[in-house]
Order: C-alpha cells, then structure tokens, then sequence
C-alpha cells in the first residue's frame, strides 16, 4: 500500500503526523489549528477525512489518534525517518551500536528524552530504554555494558517485561513519560501493546510516593535559600512546583505527559500556582524568593 | 584582575554546602546529603578554575578539570572519580532506579566522601590564599 493513497495531500500528512507524536492526547479542530500553526479550514476538512480513514478516533468534539495497529505502524515509519533526518550520525551510530548489543534479548528499544522530544543539542545525552523478558534482562544488561559504549552521553535504561507492566499499573512517572514522548528503534509488539492501552489513572502509592519525593525536594530547596544560593534554589524551586502541579493533577484525574503538558492543564485547575510557575520561569532570580516566602506561608504548595 | 567577589561568594557556597552535608547526614538525610555534598565538589571546582583561569567553569567536562588541575599539582589529588560517582548518585537518587548509574550509598560510604570533600576543601582554600595574598595556608 501507498503512503499517498491513505493521505489526500502532504497537509494531511503533515497533520497526521502531528497528531502521531501527541499519541495520548485529544484537540479539537480549532485547538490544534491554534497550538500546532495550521490553517483552521485545512484542519477542519482533514480530521474527518482522518478519521474516515481509521487514523483518527472523535471523542465528543476532540480528535485523537485511533491507536490502531496502522496507525503504530505510521508513527514506527515516522520514528525511523526522524532518526533518520533529526539525529546526528554520531548519536545514530550510538543508538544502533547499543540496539545491536541489546537485540538477541530485547523486546523493545525506545529512544526518549530531549532526543525522542527532538529538543535536544549536540551536547544532550542519549536516553535509551531496553526492555526484555525477565530471564532474559541480565544477558542483555552484560551484553550492552562488556562494551565500553556507555560513555557520557547515553543514558541506558533498562527494564523486564513484568517490571514495565508493574510500574505502568502504578502510572509511575517514568512509564508515563516514556509512553508520552519515545522514538520506537524496535518492537516486537511489547511497546505497542501499552501505545494502545493509554495511559494509566495513577494509583494511591504512586501519589503517596510522588509526595515523599516532594518533601526531599523541598528539604533541598530548603538547604539551598539558608545557604543563600538562589540558582540552586531556583532549580529545585522548579522541580518542586512541578511535581506539586503533578499531583494536583493526578488527584483530580487528569494524567500529564510531561512538563509543558503539566504548565498547560495546571493553568484551570490552580491559577495561583500555574503563576507561580510562569513567574519563575520568566525571572528566575527575582521571583524565587518571592515565592518561597509565599509557599512558607500557606504551608507547602499542595 | 582576579574577579574577587565571585570567587568570594563561590567560596562561602561550597563551605556552606559541605557544612549543610555534614548536617544533613547526622540526621540521615542521605539524599539531601548526597545532594549537599556534590554541590560542594561543584563550587570548589569552579572557584580553583576561577582563580587559575579568572572564569568559572562553564563548558567543561568538571571530570577533566579535576584530572587536569590534580596532573598539574594545582589539587593535590585527583578527586574526579569522587565527583563522577557523586554524579551518579545525585542523579540515582532524583531519577530512582531508572538510570543506569550505580546505586545510592551508605552512610558510612558517604561519610568517606565528606572526608575526601574535606580534603578538597583546604586544596580550594590554598588555591585562593596562594593567588590573592600571595601566602600558602
């Protein structure tokens, strides 16, 4: 089958691949012409057309990718073009030298991180995500790490079969993102089996341990204001915002897929500390102090 | 002309953040300890570049300047393969088991990188004493 004859036009391609690499996310028309720079019209005529064509699901009156497997297949095709064309050959040749060593055991191989999000720059590390079957994750682990390919800039990761679906079950911050944003090197329909069951209602414990890491944070962001050394502070000021917004969100049932989806669903459900969050991040060192003493006096963000 | 104040402000934060490792590990903090005390190795290496250079770092690979730094006798010891593992073990304790790096340590292993933080600590301060007054404490 033709790609071209799936696709009226290289706009609906376009669109489509879009939508592809927002795989858990819902847009109306009007707000995916607006976030995503399309022309409304095309935008309106195309999803329709999408979604007759099963690569596309409506959802009352917001569009999302249909999960089918055509539709993993296209977005496997577009990972491997983006590799292909965004990544530098010196970070390809990484990512295959580590796919080689790790492939008589793997499942999946799934690039994430800046590199999959294609925010990064030459200076990024790579992250690289093996997963295998339990008995079969030691000898992938001694393969990968008897060369000495695990040099500064990648960060390999890996998981059993069982320990992927454990943490999944938990909506673990780590399988949530990886899920949100990946570039799939290989799978053998391990991966593709999570792509299409979306992503998962945080569970009680993974709230409760959200809140514990919540507290190093703040014991750290602590540390660096006595201390006085606000870019310290400013870093883990972040981070503790962040998460605090995370676990508003989780506890009212909405699942962010990563930071910027974070700032975005924050904004309706807590004002003051979607601004608190813009503010740092406009002005770093001005606004840190300002909102420690803020978050001292009504007791901690959440 | 040695910037003074930024390596006088660099100074008071590594100090502080070796003081606050001390503290944070008596009471059992080990990731805010771990935190602490990789911080430390931070600033002193930027202040001894800052002293020897007139610019902290900024680029650099922090590994390499503490390689370099102790193959020029500036440091007294190479404290790189110190700094590495901090590294890894700040990152290990923020990402969980996730990352590739090793483990977080005991109490009583960190307690050998506060000795060695120490160590480093009068290398930093005889840097500064050297350049600016001229006199090796």
């Amino acid at each position: 089958m033709r790609i071209g004859s799936i696709f009226k036009g290289e706009r609906q391609m376009e669109i489509f691949q879009v939508f592809a690499e927002n795989w858990f996310s819902s847009f109306t028309p009007k707000e995916f012409a607006d976030r995503f720079g399309f022309n409304y019209d095309t935008v309106k005529r195309a999803l329709p057309e999408l979604e007759k064509a099963r690569l596309l699901q409506k959802e009352k009156d917001a569009y999302c990718v249909s999960k089918t497997r055509l539709c993993r297949n296209f977005k496997m095709f577009y990972d491997l073009y983006k590799v292909l064309n965004h990544i530098t050959e010196n970070k390809r040749e990484l990512i295959l030298d580590i796919y080689n060593l790790a492939e008589p055991f793997v499942s999946s191989c799934v690039v994430f991180g800046s590199t999959a999000s294609l925010s990064h720059t030459e200076k990024s590390d790579i992250d690289i995500l093996l997963i295998a079957k339990s008995e079969n994750i030691d000898k992938m682990k001694k393969n990968v790490q008897s060369r000495r390919i695990l040099g500064t800039n990648a960060n390999t990761v890996f998981f059993s079969e069982e320990r992927f679906e454990r943490d999944y079950l938990d909506a673990d911050d780590f399988v949530i993102s990886t899920l949100s944003s990946n570039l799939v090197i290989y799978d053998d329909g391990f991966f593709g089996i999570y792509l299409r069951r979306g992503l998962p209602e945080p569970s009680e414990k993974a709230i409760a341990m959200k809140r514990e890491q919540l507290q190093i944070t703040k014991n750290k962001l602590d540390d660096a204001m006595e201390i006085g050394d606000l870019d310290v502070a400013y870093s883990q000021m972040l981070d503790y915002l962040l998460s605090s917004a995370r676990i508003k969100l989780w506890q009212s049932g909405t699942v962010p897929t990563d930071k910027t989806n974070i700032i975005e669903k924050i904004k309706t459900l807590d004002e003051k500390l979607h601004g608190s969050i813009m503010q740092l991040l406009k002005n770093p060192k001005k606004s840190v102090k300002r909102i420690y003493e803020e978050l001292g006096k009504s007791k901690g963000a959440v | 002309m040695k910037n003074l104040e930024r390596v006088k402000e660099q100074c008071e934060f590594a100090n502080k953040w070796l003081e606050r490792a001390e503290k944070r590990m008596e009471e059992g903090e080990l990731e805010e300890a771990i935190n602490a005390v990789w911080l430390f190795f931070e600033n002193a290496i930027n202040v001894v570049k800052d002293v020897r250079n007139n610019a902290p770092v900024f680029s650099h690979d922090k590994t390499r300047i503490f390689e370099f730094y102790a193959k020029n006798g500036v440091l007294k010891m190479d404290y790189s393969t110190e700094f590495l593992r901090l590294e890894r073990m700040r990152l290990s304790a923020s990402f969980g088991q996730y990352s590739n790096s090793i483990p977080v340590c005991s109490i009583e292993e960190l307690k050998e990188f506060v000795e060695k933080a120490k160590l480093l600590q009068k290398d930093m301060n005889a840097t500064v004493d050297l350049v600016f007054t001229g006199t090796n404490s």
